[in-house]
Formats: C-alpha cells, sequence, structure tokens
C-alpha cells in the first residue's frame, strides 16, 4: 500500500512538472484561478443591489470609460460588474453539475465496467439512450417542461453529463481489470471493494479530470446558449448568454454591449481547453 | 578502383544524433563498414543499441528535425546523402529494402495484403496495376501464402503469416542489399526456423547482400559471414564469423557468450553481464563499455579506443586488447 | 503478442471468410460479396437503433408530461366549466395512464402522425414536416463547410507539426472550440451584413448568399473541433511503423501521407465527425434563433415559450431521430473505412 501510495503521489508531481512546461496550459490555469477568485469576491468589489441590478436612467448605454470599463447598458447598469456577476452564475451552475454528474456517473461506470455481464450491458444500454440526445436538447427538454431555474438547470446538465463520465470510467475500469496489477491483488485475496478503491479507482482519476475539465468547458456554453434563448438564468439576474441576448436590439450602434459578454464566454472556456489539453498531455506523455 | 566497385555498401564514419528537449541522444558513434556484394554482416547487440537505426539510415529514413546525420553511406558507390528525394525513393524497396521488426505493426490494416505487395511492384517496375497484383500473387506463392489470401487485410493474418508478407513485401523487387531488422523476435520459435530457412534460401536464390540485425548469436552463427558487435552506438569488434565465434577479443562479445546457455554443460551457471547499457543522452568519456567490464582499466575510463586490427579482417575496439 | 486472443481471433475470421471468398470468386467480382455483407451490417445496425429510438421517445414523452398546466385547459381557455375540461380529457386520453398513453403516441408517430397543436389547432406534422427541410438544409450546409475545411487543415497541421502553420492553424481551433455559437454568429453580422453589407442580416432559405452567414455560424465548431481531431489522429498514425513500411517501399512523401496515412486518420475521425455532426442538430436550435431560420430549431423554441407542449415534443423527438440516424451513418461509414470491424460482422 505504502508502495501505491508512493506512485500515486510521483505521478502527481511528475505531472504537474510537464504542466508546468506547457505554456497553454498554464495561462489558462491561472486565468481560471483569475476567474474564480472574481467570482467568489464580486461583492467585495461591487454591490449586487446598487451595480449589478440596480437601474441608473442617467447612464444609459454609456460607451466604455474610466468609470465604466465596459460601458452601461440599456439600464444603466455597469456591464463590467453584470459580466464578473454573471461568471458567478456560469461557474456555480456548471461545477454544480459537472460535479454531480462525474459523482453519479463514475459511480456507475465503475459498476458497469468491474462487474460486467447483466448488469453492464443494462447499465449500457440506458446511456446509450441517454447518448442518443444531444446535451442542449436534453437541458431544453427538461427546461420545456419544469420551466426556468437554477436548480432545474443544474439537474438537466448533470443528467446530460452523466453518460460521459459512465462510459469513461467503465472503459477505463475495464482495461485496469484486465491488467496484472489487479490480477496480482485478487491472488492474494483482496476484497472486491478494496480493490476498486484502491487498486482501480486512483488510476481511473487522470482521465477523469481531463473530461471534468472539458465538460465544465461545454457546460458553460450549453448555459449561455440556453440563457441566450431565454431558458437559462431569467433577468434582472445577470448571465453571459442573457447579456448578449438583451444586447442584440443595441448591437447596431452599441457594440461593445455585443463584444465584452461575448469575450467573457470566449476567455473562460478557451482557458478551460486548454487546461484540459495540457492535462491531457501531461497525463499521456505519448501523446505530445 | 576495382576493389571499390564491388562492395554493395560501404559506410564510413556513420553518426546520427537526435535532438529532443534540449537533450541530445547519440544514437551512432561513427560506425564504419562495408558489405561485398552477396554477403551477409550480421549487427548484433542489445536493444537500444542503434542496429535499427544504421538500417534506417542506409535507406535515408532517419526522420529530422530531431535526427542529425553524419557521415556517408555509399549504395553501389554512390553517396546517398548527395541523392534528390526522388532518387532516394527510387532506390527504397528497389535497391535497397528493409524487413522491419515487429510484423505486427509493420502492415496498414486498412490495406489488402496484395495492394501493399503491388504497390512495390508498381513503383519501381513500370508495368499496370493487373500485372502488379499478379506478381503480388507470385511473391504470396513463394513466401508460401495461397495467391487468394492476397484479398484479405492484414489482421486476417497471424502473426508468422505477417512476417512472411512482409518478407514478400521486401522481396519484391529483387533488392541489391536486404536489411533484416530482427526479422524473427516477434515470433513464436517454431515459426522462427521456418522464415529464417526461408530467408536464407531467397537470398541464395536472389544473390543478394543482406544486413542480419540481431541480438541473437545462434541466428548469426546460421547465417551470417561477417559479424558486426555493436554497442552504444559503436562497431566494438568486427571479424569473420570464424573470427568472432572462436577468437574473442572484446570482453563485451565474450560476456553475450557468456549470457547464453551451455548446451553441453547445463548445469553451468548463465554469466550475464553486469548493469545496463549507458544512457546515450550521456555516455561516458571513454570506453562505453568500461562501466561494465570487469577488467576495465583507468585509461578504460577515460579514452575511448579505436577499432584495430587484430589479424587479417578481424577488428577489435579494446585497450586491453592492445595490452595483451 | 501472439498468444493475445485478439491476434488469433481474427485468423480464424480469416480462414472461415476465405471459404465464402472462393466459392464467390467463381460467380463474379468481390465487390458483390462485399455489399451482401455490408448490408447485413446495416441491417443490424438499424436493428439496434430501434430500442434505442424508442427509449429516447420514452424519456422525452416523460419528461414533457411532467410540464405543468392542464393541456385541456390550455385548449379550452379558462371560462371553459370544470365538465367540459374533463370531457375534453376523456376525449384526449388524457386519463388515461402515462404508459398507455405513450404507447398511443408512438403508434400514431409511426404513422407521421404528431399529434395536434394546442395554440393554433394546426396538425403538428404539418407544422414540423414544412419547416424540416430547412432545418436539413442549414445542417447540411454546414456540415459540409465544416469538414471541406477541417479535413485538410488537421491533415497539413499534423505534416508540418511544430511549424508556424501547424501553432497558428490549431490556435485557429482552440479558439473555434471556445467560442459560443451565438456569439459568432452575432460578431458575422455585424462585420459582414451590418458593416459590409455583404449579407443579408437574417437568414434567407432560399438564396445561397442567405445560408452562408448561418452555415458558417453554425459549423464552425464542429469544424474546429474536427480539425484538432483530424490533427492528432494524423500524428498518431504518423508515426506507426506501417508508415516507415510505406516509406522503406519507395512511396513518395505525398503519397505516404494521401494513401497510408489519411484513411487510418481517418477511422478515429469518422466517429468525431459524426458526434459533431449530431452536435450540430443541436446547435441548430442556437443558430435558426440568431439568424431567424424558419427551421424546427427555431420552432422549438417560440413553442417552448408558448407552452405547446405537441410541437415541443415533436421537435426534440425529430432531433433524436436524426441524431441517431447520424451515428448509424457513421457506424456504417466506419465499417467502409476500417477492415477490422467489417469482419467482426460476417
Amino acid at each position: 500500500m505504502d508502495n501505491s501510495d508512493f506512485r500515486q503521489r510521483s505521478m502527481f508531481a511528475e505531472t504537474w512538472k510537464r504542466l508546468k512546461k506547457n505554456r497553454g496550459a498554464m495561462i489558462g490555469l491561472v486565468i481560471v484561478i483569475i476567474l474564480f477568485l472574481l467570482a467568489i469576491f464580486a461583492g467585495v468589489i461591487f454591490d449586487y443591489d446598487t451595480d449589478v441590478i440596480g437601474q441608473n436612467y442617467n447612464e444609459l448605454l454609456q460607451e466604455p470609460s474610466w468609470k465604466h470599463p465596459f460601458g452601461t447598458d440599456e439600464m444603466g447598469r455597469d456591464l463590467l460588474a453584470r459580466i464578473i456577476y454573471g461568471s458567478r452564475a456560469s461557474l456555480f451552475i456548471s461545477f454544480a453539475a459537472v460535479c454531480l454528474a462525474a459523482v453519479v456517473g463514475c459511480f456507475f461506470g465503475a459498476i458497469s465496467g468491474y462487474f460486467g455481464g447483466r448488469i453492464d450491458s443494462v447499465i449500457m444500454r440506458i446511456t446509450d439512450m441517454f447518448l442518443a440526445i444531444p446535451e442542449t436538447l436534453f437541458a431544453i427538454t427538461l427546461v420545456a417542461a419544469l420551466g426556468t431555474g437554477t436548480f432545474t438547470l443544474i439537474i438537466a446538465l448533470a443528467i446530460s453529463n452523466i453518460p460521459i463520465f459512465c462510459r469513461l470510467l467503465r472503459s477505463s475500469v475495464m482495461t485496469q481489470r484486465g491488467s496484472e496489477h489487479i490480477e496480482a491483488a485478487r491472488a492474494i485475496g483482496a476484497k472486491t471493494s478494496t480493490i476498486i478503491w484502491d487498486h482501480i479507482l486512483p488510476n481511473c482519476i487522470a482521465p477523469v479530470l481531463v473530461q471534468f475539465t472539458l465538460s465544465i468547458a461545454v457546460t458553460i456554453l450549453t448555459i449561455s446558449g440556453l440563457s441566450f434563448l431565454g431558458l437559462g438564468v431569467s433577468p434582472p439576474k445577470p448571465e453571459w448568454g442573457a447579456l448578449l441576448s438583451s444586447s442584440r436590439s443595441y448591437m447596431r450602434e452599441h457594440t461593445y454591449l455585443t463584444i465584452f459578454p461575448g469575450l467573457a464566454i470566449m476567455t473562460t472556456i478557451l482557458s478551460l481547453n486548454l487546461l484540459g489539453d495540457g492535462l491531457r498531455d501531461a497525463l499521456d506523455p505519448r501523446l505530445r | 578502383m576495382s576493389e571499390e566497385k564491388s562492395y554493395a555498401l560501404e559506410i564510413e564514419d556513420l553518426n546520427v544524433e537526435y535532438h529532443v528537449d534540449r537533450e541530445v541522444v547519440h544514437a551512432l558513434n561513427g560506425i564504419s563498414f562495408r558489405l561485398a556484394k552477396g554477403e551477409t554482416i550480421g549487427l548484433v547487440g542489445e536493444t537500444g543499441a542503434g542496429k535499427t537505426t544504421t538500417g534506417l539510415s542506409i535507406l535515408r529514413l532517419i526522420p529530422s528535425p530531431p535526427g542529425v546525420v553524419k557521415g556517408t553511406v555509399k549504395v553501389r558507390g554512390e553517396d546517398i546523402s548527395t541523392l534528390s528525394e526522388k532518387q532516394m525513393e527510387a532506390i527504397r524497396g528497389n535497391v535497397v529494402s528493409m524487413i522491419f521488426q515487429d510484423p505486427m505493426t509493420s502492415l496498414n490494416p486498412t490495406k489488402t495484403v496484395e495492394y501493399q505487395i503491388a504497390e512495390v511492384i508498381r513503383l519501381h517496375e513500370k508495368c499496370g496495376k493487373k500485372e502488379a497484383a499478379a506478381k503480388a500473387g507470385d511473391m504470396l506463392e513463394m513466401v508460401g501464402i495461397p495467391r487468394d489470401r492476397g484479398r484479405e487485410f492484414p489482421h486476417q493474418f497471424s502473426g508468422g503469416m505477417k512476417q512472411r508478407v512482409v518478407i514478400a513485401m521486401a522481396l519484391a523487387c529483387s533488392p541489391e542489399i536486404l536489411i533484416a531488422d530482427e526479422p524473427t523476435t516477434a515470433l513464436d520459435v517454431t515459426i522462427q526456423a521456418q522464415v529464417l530457412d526461408m530467408i536464407r534460401e531467397l537470398k541464395r536464390k536472389y544473390k543478394m547482400s543482406m544486413i542480419m540485425i540481431t541480438h541473437d548469436l545462434g541466428i548469426v552463427a546460421e547465417i551470417c559471414d561477417t559479424v558486426a558487435i555493436v554497442y552504444a552506438g559503436r562497431i566494438v569488434e568486427y571479424g569473420t564469423l570464424e573470427d568472432i565465434f572462436n577468437h574473442t577479443a572484446h570482453p563485451y562479445t565474450a560476456g553475450l557468450f557468456g549470457s547464453l546457455p551451455n548446451m553441453e554443460d547445463r548445469t553451468q551457471r548463465l554469466k550475464p553481464i553486469p548493469g545496463l547499457m549507458p544512457d546515450p543522452t550521456n555516455l561516458p568519456e571513454g570506453c562505453a563499455f568500461s562501466p561494465r567490464c570487469p577488467n576495465a582499466s583507468e585509461k578504460c575510463r577515460t579514452q575511448c579506443p579505436a577499432l584495430t586490427r587484430v589479424e587479417g579482417e578481424h577488428f577489435v575496439a579494446c585497450h586491453l586488447f592492445k595490452e595483451e | 503478442m501472439l498468444r493475445k486472443p485478439g491476434a488469433l481471433f481474427p485468423s480464424a475470421a480469416g480462414r472461415k471468410r476465405r471459404a465464402g471468398t472462393r466459392s464467390l470468386f467463381q460467380n463474379g467480382s468481390q465487390v458483390e460479396i462485399g455489399s451482401e455483407n455490408v448490408l447485413k451490417y446495416i441491417g443490424k445496425r438499424l436493428l439496434a437503433m430501434i430500442p434505442v429510438v424508442l427509449g429516447v421517445t420514452l424519456i422525452v414523452y416523460c419528461i414533457m408530461s411532467l410540464a405543468p398546466g392542464d393541456p385541456a385547459r390550455t385548449i379550452l381557455g379558462e371560462q371553459a366549466t370544470e365538465e367540459q375540461v374533463q370531457a375534453l380529457r376523456d376525449e384526449m386520453g388524457l386519463n388515461d395512464p402515462l404508459l398507455v398513453q405513450y404507447v398511443r403516441y408512438v403508434w400514431k408517430l409511426l404513422h407521421g402522425d404528431f399529434g395536434t397543436s394546442y395554440s393554433s389547432r394546426i396538425d403538428v406534422s404539418k407544422e414540423i414536416w414544412s419547416r424540416f427541410p430547412n432545418t436539413i438544409k442549414l445542417a447540411l450546409v454546414a456540415s459540409l463547410v465544416s469538414v471541406i475545411f477541417a479535413l485538410p487543415l488537421g491533415i497539413v497541421a499534423a505534416v508540418k507539426q511544430n511549424t508556424f502553420f501547424d501553432s497558428a492553424s490549431m490556435f485557429f481551433a482552440i479558439i473555434g472550440i471556445s467560442c459560443p455559437t451565438f456569439w459568432f454568429g452575432l460578431i458575422l453580422i455585424l462585420v459582414f451584413a451590418v458593416h459590409l453589407k455583404w449579407f443579408p442580416v437574417s437568414g434567407q432559405v432560399d438564396t445561397l448568399k442567405g445560408i452562408i452567414l448561418p452555415a458558417v455560424t453554425l459549423g464552425f465548431n464542429s469544424m474546429a473541433a474536427m480539425a484538432r481531431v483530424t490533427r492528432s489522429s494524423m500524428l498518431e498514425v504518423i508515426r506507426q511503423d506501417y508508415i516507415r513500411t510505406a516509406r522503406a517501399k519507395g512511396v513518395s512523401n505525398r503519397n505516404v501521407i494521401l494513401q497510408h496515412a489519411v484513411p487510418n486518420a481517418m477511422i478515429p475521425t469518422v466517429t468525431v465527425i459524426g458526434l459533431r455532426i449530431g452536435g450540430l442538430l443541436a446547435g441548430a436550435v442556437i443558430c435558426e434563433t440568431v439568424f431567424a431560420w424558419p427551421g424546427i430549431g427555431r420552432l422549438l423554441v417560440q413553442s417552448i415559450m408558448s407552452r405547446n407542449t405537441p410541437v415541443v415534443l415533436g421537435c426534440i423527438i425529430i432531433f433524436s431521430i436524426c441524431f441517431s440516424l447520424v451515428n448509424l451513418i457513421v457506424d456504417i461509414l466506419y465499417a467502409f473505412i476500417d477492415p477490422r470491424i467489417k469482419s467482426q460482422y460476417q
């Protein structure tokens, strides 16, 4: 056990070392951390009631200036404040959804991959069905049935992410199961739960971590898409997609209203993708 | 002049380096040998000694950027570094061809076996698709595969069969020089003998010169005329089969023989060579074998020995030998 | 290596096939034999698709039945009496168990009947089928655009690995997958429709000019993703032994790439292309809204807003069936590209 613990630690150290060499991934990581800090401490910088949802008819649709670096919207609200608060919605919902999906998906995936047989085929048929509905469409379905709301969104996005994690874990458990160190553990009489927890799961962390990062990115995109359609986070709560949606009427004269929220989404997704790519390369140096 | 012409292949001070991640891998460090027409030379050494790299250099297939090749390789007296890519393509598979180590991965999984053999023929002998396919069928039969199996894909063949296909492919244009890179390593023992027999038979039939790359001294004894023992990208001993087997001069060669089980005295213990091959990014200053050599002296650790003549065509690169 | 069952199995399969091949050789070309097997393969895949589609409709149907509000009440309006509402509920079969309703729905669906729209009382099928071709048109043009640009981009980037072209195109690609569809569409409208006036602001179904911006918007994301996968699978393939074998045979550089590397690199790429084209269908919902494109995506959004459940249900089911069909086509393509798959089904 000590030995495997040592191997784990050295694997992470090794991965970190390679990740540090990847400039793109490091830029991504830094931006992601900054975004998180901004989202967490948004309340310190801006006051929600006055800056974010408070209307100010003296400063309608102002171009970017020192006072309002990103300008103001049709109700005189500071766009920067709304974008920063908007990150809260995107990050919270996507994290909650993907975490939920990862836990549930990995659980079923591990069962499916380890036990195989009938359990496996039942679980796989169900995931097939869920995979046959594209993520955005599934979320739209749930939202159409249950109405908009943060909770509905989390559930919808979580469910549509479960099959990906389930498949992922299943296939890595299946490769693990056949490998020699598992055979060895079984040969010395280790319990099934011990084998799964101590020998199989640690080796599955890498692909799950990569998928987690990439799933967060896709989910943020989906959330903003839904909000753009008016099916996500509802106004006056700020959300990036919703900001873009309301900017459409002023797009011609007030381009900045369209550009900044879009840039915010793109920067976030870009840095998550860079980080995810970097992680994947660092974990699997063969693919460099 | 006339002497030079009788060689199919001349390699002079061949150096290959790979520049990866600010490190330099010294794969070959000054290899020289000549191969007479119809002769077979064995390149013997451990994994990573640079045997495959030598083979690839002869085809000018060292991937560069990472690879840097210095020295000259002359095929039929012509320095290949002066040839254009087009001229080189005309040599590959036609004048010089190579059998690669792992038949499992050496065939393209999406093409039929017949296509893959016919492709070489089409490229080098100006003939139509049908003619090439017919000739590919002949080649398959020659290596003992029914010709109608040519329409199948590599995954439908067993390992030994695939190696036969690879051999058929390499011989399709009757090359003058055949480089066989561990042609039997990936195969079962029983199939190894078959494949080896076939290679020897075909070599005699086509009067080819051959480079047999292997780590198996048994194969060398069966097939080769001359032997070059390669260690860490250098030839450490070179000579006829007789020289190497009966008048072993280099301690590494002796070590190789010591690692073989003795058929006469089965109770005798094996004498493995201690240690590992040196890291090719960080070769020792002196003789590359000195860290593992039982008789290494101070001189061995600081000075790299040159190949010196023992007697006739028998050469060795070892300080100990001179001192004797 | 040899002892792996996987290595032994194909040879057994090969023997079986050889017997078949020989008998077929006598009566003509091998193409016929191949197509017979492919038909069998397609049949198997089609059969396997049925439970998936049924499952999808069941999931969607159940979720949609959770929608609050009483359809009968919606149709009759607030003034109707409770008796009238109950009568209509009975007539519509809304009082039956959910599963019965579902079976009835599927039965009608098999006859091309999607039910009746609540708001307009028009046949939902008519509404859907009149808009369906527009969505298909958009999706087809978008997939075409993305594949045509993605494959060469990925292949050239891989061949010229670590050059400026490689980094530039991969930067472009990562921007592409990070860029929200609707934002990209808005920017395109701003630049090419509002400022340069090259294209109309909203999409036009019947003109080439009118479809370019929506198709590029919809395809951009997929193109980027496909280019990335093409590049990485090309890189993987290029270092394979059989590529070296091909070079050693004297095959020219160009042909090594085109004839040996690309077909193999296409195997993983096709999967992603399929997934992406499926994802494109979902993207159509957003893209159609941005460009006011009269397809089922826009219909879906409008119907959700007006709480017109039968139309929503119909649209989502149509999308899911299309998605499954795309996956089926990919599976079939797969068998054509990868001979190893085909022989599994013989």
